[in-house]
Formats: C-alpha cells, sequence, structure tokens
C-alpha cells in the first residue's frame, strides 16, 4: 500500500511540475497568466501519468539513446490515447497539431 | 509532421528528453525526497489529494457537459453571443482562456463564435462599440438612433450618438445645417422644392453640395473612429451618411457603415452615399432605391426602428448589429 502511495505522490508531483511547465510555456507566448491543464487545480493528470509509466516501465534502462527513443514512444502514445478518449467522452480537442509541425 | 493532429514530432522530442532527464536526473532526487516522508504523512497526504482530484474531475466533467449544452443551443441560435457569455460558468471560462486551440468537434462554429465574442469583451469591456451618427435637423433621425442605441445596449454593445457635425473643429457644416433648419421650419413650402430641386440635382451625378460640405468631416470621423476604437458606424441622418461616405473615399474605413432609413422614400443625394448596407422601413422601397442608382444587395428591409417590437431581438439576426 505504501509503495501505491509513493507512487502516487509522485503522480502528484509530475502532474504539478507538467503544469508549471504548460503554464510557464503558455504564460510567456500569451503574455497573460494562464493556468493549463484540463482540471482547475495547478496539476497536468498527464504529465504525471506519463512519469509515473516512464518509471514503471523504463525506470531501469540508462541507456540515454535507448531511454529517449522509449520515451517518446510511449509518451506520445499516452498522449494520442488521452486526446482521441477526451473526445470521445466530451467531443473536444484540447490540442491539435495539424496546423504545427 | 503529426498523427491526426494528437501527437506531433516535436512533442516526441519534448518527451524523449524529458523521459531522460526524469530517469536519470530528476527521479533519483525526487525518490529521495520522498522517502525522508514517514508513512503516516503519506497516507494524510494522499487521502487529500486524491480527494482534491475526485472533487476537481468530477467539476471539470460537470463543467464540460454545460459547456457542450450551451454549445448545442448557440449552434440553433443566431447571433446572441452576449446571452450566451454571461452563462459561462468559472470553469468554462478558463478553458476558452487557458486553451487557445480548444475545438469542438461537434459545434466548432459556435465555440469559435462565442471565443471570439468573449475575448472582444474581455478586451473592451463590450461586445461592439457602436458609433451612431445622427443629427438634430430632425427629431425622427434622433429618435430613431436612440432606440437602435437602446437595442443594442441590451445586447451588449457599447453605443455613442454623436452628430457627425460636431465632430470638425470649423463650423462650416453646422451653421449651414442651422441656417437649413430655420429656414425649412419658417418656410416649410421650401422644403418641398429643396426636395424636387435636389432630385433634380441628384440626376446629374455630380457630388452634391452636401457631400461637399460634410466630406470636410471625413478626416475628422476617422480619427474619432481610431480613437474610440468604434467597431461600425451606423448612421440615421443623410449627414452621417455622407461624412462616412467621403471617409471611405478618402482614405477607407476600417469598419463597416450602415444605414438606417427613416423616410419612407430615397431622399435627394441618399443615392450619392456608400454604405456597406441600408435598412429600409419596408422592402417595396427597394425598388426605387436600385432605380436611383444603389445596388440591390446593400438592403435590408426591416420594419421601422420606430416600432419598438422590431428591435427586441426576435431570434432574427439583424445584419451587423446583432
Amino acid at each position: 500500500m505504501v509503495e501505491i502511495e509513493r507512487y502516487f505522490l509522485w503522480f502528484l508531483i509530475y502532474s504539478f511540475l507538467g503544469w508549471a511547465y504548460e503554464s510557464l510555456l503558455y504564460t510567456v507566448s500569451q503574455k497573460k497568466p494562464i493556468n493549463r491543464g484540463f482540471l482547475n487545480g495547478p496539476y497536468c493528470p498527464i504529465y504525471g501519468t506519463g512519469a509515473v509509466l516512464n518509471l514503471l516501465m523504463l525506470g531501469k534502462i540508462t541507456n540515454p539513446i535507448l531511454l529517449f527513443f522509449a520515451g517518446a514512444l510511449a509518451d506520445c502514445a499516452l498522449e494520442y490515447l488521452t486526446s482521441w478518449g477526451m473526445e470521445k467522452l466530451f467531443h473536444a480537442r484540447w490540442w491539435d497539431y495539424r496546423n504545427t509541425l | 509532421m503529426n498523427l491526426n493532429g494528437r501527437v506531433c514530432l516535436y512533442g516526441a522530442l519534448v518527451f524523449g528528453a524529458f523521459s531522460v532527464a526524469l530517469v536519470l536526473g530528476i527521479h533519483p532526487v525526487v525518490t529521495r525526497l520522498t522517502q525522508a516522508v514517514p508513512d503516516g504523512a503519506l497516507h494524510i497526504v494522499c487521502a487529500c489529494f486524491a480527494l482534491i482530484l475526485l472533487i476537481d474531475l468530477l467539476t471539470t466533467i460537470g463543467g464540460m457537459q454545460k459547456l457542450n449544452r450551451l454549445l448545442r443551443d448557440a449552434a440553433h441560435s443566431f447571433g446572441h453571443e452576449q446571452w450566451f457569455i454571461r452563462r459561462l460558468g468559472a470553469q468554462q471560462k478558463r478553458m476558452l482562456i487557458s486553451f487557445p486551440a480548444l475545438i469542438s468537434t461537434r459545434y466548432n462554429q459556435a465555440l469559435q463564435k462565442i471565443r471570439q465574442a468573449f475575448f472582444q469583451i474581455r478586451k473592451k469591456g463590450c461586445f461592439m462599440k457602436l458609433l451612431m451618427l445622427s443629427c438634430n435637423t430632425g427629431e425622427g433621425h434622433n429618435s430613431a438612433a436612440h432606440a437602435l442605441a437602446e437595442a443594442a445596449q441590451t445586447k451588449g454593445h457599447e453605443t455613442q450618438i454623436v452628430d457627425p457635425l460636431s465632430l470638425g473643429t470649423d463650423r462650416v457644416g453646422e451653421v449651414a445645417s442651422s441656417i437649413y433648419n430655420r429656414m425649412i421650419q419658417k418656410v416649410p413650402e421650401l422644403f418641398g422644392l429643396i426636395y424636387r430641386a435636389g432630385d433634380l440635382y441628384s440626376s446629374t451625378g455630380i457630388p452634391s453640395p452636401v457631400y461637399r460640405v460634410t466630406s470636410r468631416y471625413a478626416a475628422r470621423l476617422r480619427e474619432y473612429i481610431a480613437q474610440q476604437r468604434i467597431d461600425a458606424v451606423i448612421s440615421t441622418h443623410l449627414y452621417g451618411m455622407e461624412v462616412a461616405t467621403a471617409a471611405k473615399r478618402q482614405g477607407g474605413l476600417p469598419v463597416p457603415c450602415f444605414s438606417v432609413l427613416t423616410d419612407y422614400t430615397c431622399i435627394p443625394f441618399l443615392a450619392e452615399t456608400r454604405q456597406d448596407l441600408y435598412f429600409i422601413p419596408h422592402a417595396d422601397l427597394k425598388e426605387e432605391f436600385i432605380r436611383r442608382g444603389i445596388p440591390e444587395e446593400k438592403f435590408a428591409a426591416t420594419a421601422s426602428p420606430f416600432e419598438p417590437s422590431s428591435l427586441i431581438p426576435s431570434g432574427r439576426r439583424r445584419p451587423g448589429i446583432g
């Protein structure tokens, strides 16, 4: 149980860091304070989920190149699934890269 | 490069870098720090945040459902963005602000319209700033302007009623206008005479003396529109139309100009004005205006602005004002 709670705590920490990263990025680009995230509080669960999944699946990898590609692939899969799932649930898209590179 | 717009190459590179930083750099530190947290505190922190996240999640789901309901209603109504904006709660407003790229797969047109109006109101404090150009020559023109202003205000627009001839620094127009007023008040027969003479003059196609005088105010009107950040000009009197026309000709106007015609006929010199749209009291008048040289597509037949019922939004959008 404590083990699960550690992971939940890490989920919270990385959700917060992800939120800080996103909000900073958009606060700078929009030139006004932006509170990013699907949820209202200062956390982006997708970052927490991604981080915890990375730790569970890739935590033992020490080769940075392998880690880079495996992490990119895993997180993209998560991002794709999240985007798809939220569209099915809420009929909206929170991000759309069709017009970006 | 992207996949259905859901993931992109740039994102993948960022995630790859994050993964390396997380596993090799950040997480060892986080592990050390979190190991110091005693089990008792961990239980409390986890329980509290689990509750907070649950409440937040439920609030967000409810908020998104409300947004979708609003969008569905908005998609089936014309205009009235103001009405929907007033119904946006904190959650929906934050979504609009925080996700500039948020799109609705069902009612995107409605979402984008509401978003645009929402940001317009946030920026300017009102939906549109409308400049009504009336003139003191006839109270009819003023009451039309006031009636329109009142209706526009109920829809969240800000209105200003201005006599275009009071915009200028010289008084030529005002003097000419007051002479004309006194003249027709004292000798009403002159009014008919002037009308007929004006009609004759109009048919020559030469810019009228009215245009010559009023065009002196065109530059001032352009300045005023820029200064006051006006979104549209609505004239209820010929002078306003003439000034706007001159401003369009002289250097263009960044905003659309509309006319609300209060007369049941095409008055002299009206045909020389160029407005984006003329609102006429009755469709039957169209023919006369077209004969005078104003293109057919420039007309919208609405009831007279004196009938209050015609001003209360009944679900039908009035072009440009709605």
